[in-house]
């Protein structure tokens, strides 16, 4: 383990202000952050391409903003807070996207395994509405508690934990004939 | 979204951990005769559990990091399998080529080859320590390519090529003036490890061919107080010896193959000269050659080579003078393209130039055995760590005396490879030469 690897989120956003340290101290903090904020990229635009290009900015603007004085008690949540605008500006400027009642997954026999499920899984993730889509992605990919959820998405407790649990069962609904086969054959 | 119902609030808040106790009993309660809840739970937990499992593989790739880091102006770190931001542009071949004929392998390579003359002259034993000098000295200059400044040669650039230096012991290697540098040290170990083997091997069969030449010459000189113009005798059964009033030339020689010989040249009054190392060929020669090759694909990376690239070694048997067959091994960069794809099913195009070993069975073609110099063709059937590989060379070889041969041939090659069930060739052509010997 490396001196830096000890060092808490906070003093490694610290040591950015020092050039001599900068290079180390941020290859230490992406280390830590970099599979949470990839993951939310990844699963809340169903993107690869424009999530891996939203990826690399939200950690170049972490990066601008950390070499500054500032001080940052929370890196975690103030790279979130940089994805999602990121994300939600990609969404803007993107083509809206399908509504459940405009699209059906075309059925086919499947080839049970963990892989087909997560792509079916991943296909009706896609077919949420953004909002709900976010929450889930928080709470399953991030883990983060429905208190954090509210506060990154600027809403009660209450309305991220129904977020949650909506888009939860909206996916079991998406899913429910392939389900129903894939239990046919466990 | 449609508002979700108080079994199925209950039954994802229970998934949650934070349903109180009284709201488990009338969970379980309806989970008890409610199959359709049953169900919804079964479901929720694989939902949840392929997602657990797939948030533990979402990672950015090697080249993503490397992109980042690269925008923000970091140093790029070594990731030799990782998938590589594609380049667009060219590779230049003249400076490609020239950064291989500059490297240190092929000007050890090259400075062998002139030991090796030297060393014709002295026998088979002093050939393979000559071999063994070069590719330590290799060895101890691996770094290659490193800049040097100072010494009384006002050198200021040193790029691995090293002009062989002929000392006056015939065993001096390769210098740089006086120049307290690396290779000076390496050339001193060098040298100081090839006179201890040359002293304390070699020389103490020397009085067994002193006496041996001194036998011989008594009796060339009564033969040839006996006979005019050419005579043969023999000595003991694996030596014979002619003597001739004009010199023997190197092909004649060489058209003995494999064949007990011994020549005397009668170069004043009863004065001959015991040309070297005159037992009896067993076919076995074993060769060195360097390789200077550029990929058929148009390659834009850099080869990461590892000591000691672009060379091989092979032992050869002569099955007639003809026909050679043997085996062949080297290391050699070979530039790859390939699709694969990532946990996410991100297809990338991967360009990298790592370096193989590889090993095969060969076999060697002369037309003109007799010849001095003869058109040859050369093949190797082999593989590498990742799949097969194919050579095949023609050219020339020189057949200076019968133990040695060099050679100078234009070369093709290929790896066969697989990535992801799809099959990728890599070309490669460029020039081989090296040196062979006989035993």
């Amino acid at each position: 383990m490396t001196e830096f690897a000890r060092l808490s989120d906070e003093a490694l956003s610290t040591l950015l202000h020092d050039e001599s340290k900068r290079e180390t101290a941020f290859r230490e903090l992406y280390g830590r952050h970099k599979q949470r904020i990839y993951a939310y990229c990844v699963r809340v635009l169903g993107d690869s391409a424009a999530a891996e290009d939203i990826f690399q900015e939200t950690f170049v603007r972490f990066f601008d903003a950390a070499k500054t004085d500032r001080t940052m008690t929370n890196v975690a949540a103030f790279l979130l807070r940089i994805a999602r605008n990121l994300c939600l500006n990609h969404k803007r400027d993107s083509k809206p996207t399908l509504t459940l009642e405009d699209y059906d997954i075309p059925y086919k026999p499947l080839e049970y395994g963990s892989s087909e499920l997560l792509r079916l899984i991943t296909t009706a993730l896609e077919l949420l509405d953004y909002d709900h889509r976010e929450a889930f992605v928080l709470r399953k990919y991030d883990g983060m508690s429905f208190l954090e959820i509210a506060e990154i998405t600027n809403t009660t407790e209450t309305n991220a934990r129904s977020r949650v649990h909506r888009a939860q069962a909206k996916i079991r609904e998406i899913l429910a004939p392939y389900l129903a086969d894939i239990d046919q054959h466990l | 979204m449609n508002t979700l119902n108080e079994y199925s609030a209950l039954l994802y808040t229970f998934l949650d951990g934070d349903l109180a106790p009284e709201q488990e009993i009338r969970l379980f309660a309806a989970l008890s005769h409610d199959d359709d809840l049953r169900n919804e739970l079964k479901d929720a937990l694989l939902i949840n559990r392929t997602i657990a499992d797939d948030s533990g593989t979402l990672f950015p790739s090697a080249a993503s990091d490397e992109a980042l880091f690269a925008r923000l102006g970091f140093m790029a770190k070594e990731t030799p399998l990782a998938p590589v931001p594609l380049v667009e542009g060219t590779s230049n071949l003249a400076s490609n080529l020239t950064s291989r004929i500059t490297s240190p392998m092929t000007a050890q390579t090259l400075t062998f080859g002139v030991r090796l003359w030297n060393g014709v002259k002295r026998g088979g034993t002093m050939l393979l320590v000559a071999l063994l000098a070069s590719l330590l000295t290799a060895w101890l200059l691996r770094s290659g390519n490193t800049n040097y400044n100072g010494g009384n040669e006002s050198l200021s650039t040193f790029n691995g090529f090293l002009p062989p230096i002929r000392s006056d012991d015939g065993w001096g290697v390769s210098g740089l003036g006086t120049s307290p540098q690396p290779f000076i040290l390496a050339d001193t170990v060098v040298r100081t490890i090839t006179r201890t083997i040359v002293r304390n091997v070699v020389q103490e069969t020397m009085p067994q061919k002193k006496q041996e030449a001194m036998q011989l010459d008594s009796d060339v000189a009564i033969n040839t107080s006996q006979t005019q113009g050419s005579s043969t005798f023999s000595q003991e059964k694996s030596y014979s010896a002619t003597i001739q009033p004009s010199t023997t030339t190197p092909h004649e020689a060489s058209s003995n193959f494999a064949q007990p010989s011994n020549q005397v040249t009668n170069q004043s009054s009863n004065q001959a000269t015991k040309q070297p190392s005159n037992q009896a060929l067993t076919g076995i020669s074993v060769s060195v050659r360097g390789l200077i090759g550029r990929s058929l694909i148009w390659a834009t990376l850099p080869a990461k080579e590892q000591f000691p690239s672009n060379l091989a070694v092979g032992a050869m048997y002569a099955l007639s003078p003809q026909h050679s067959v043997g085996v062949e091994a080297g290391q050699e960069a070979y530039f790859q393209r390939f699709f694969t794809r990532d946990a996410n099913e991100v297809e990338y195009r991967v360009e990298q130039h790592p370096t193989f070993l590889w090993a095969g069975l060969a076999y060697r073609f002369t037309l003109l055995p007799e010849s001095a110099l003869s058109p040859f063709a050369h093949i190797v059937a082999g593989a590498t760590e990742i799949g097969g590989m194919g050579r095949g060379m023609v050219g020339f070889s020189y057949t200076p005396d019968t133990r040695t041969m060099l050679f100078l041939g234009a070369e093709l090659s290929s790896l066969l490879y697989q990535s992801e069930g799809a099959w990728y060739l890599s070309p490669k052509a460029g020039v081989s030469y090296g040196v062979s010997v006989r035993f």
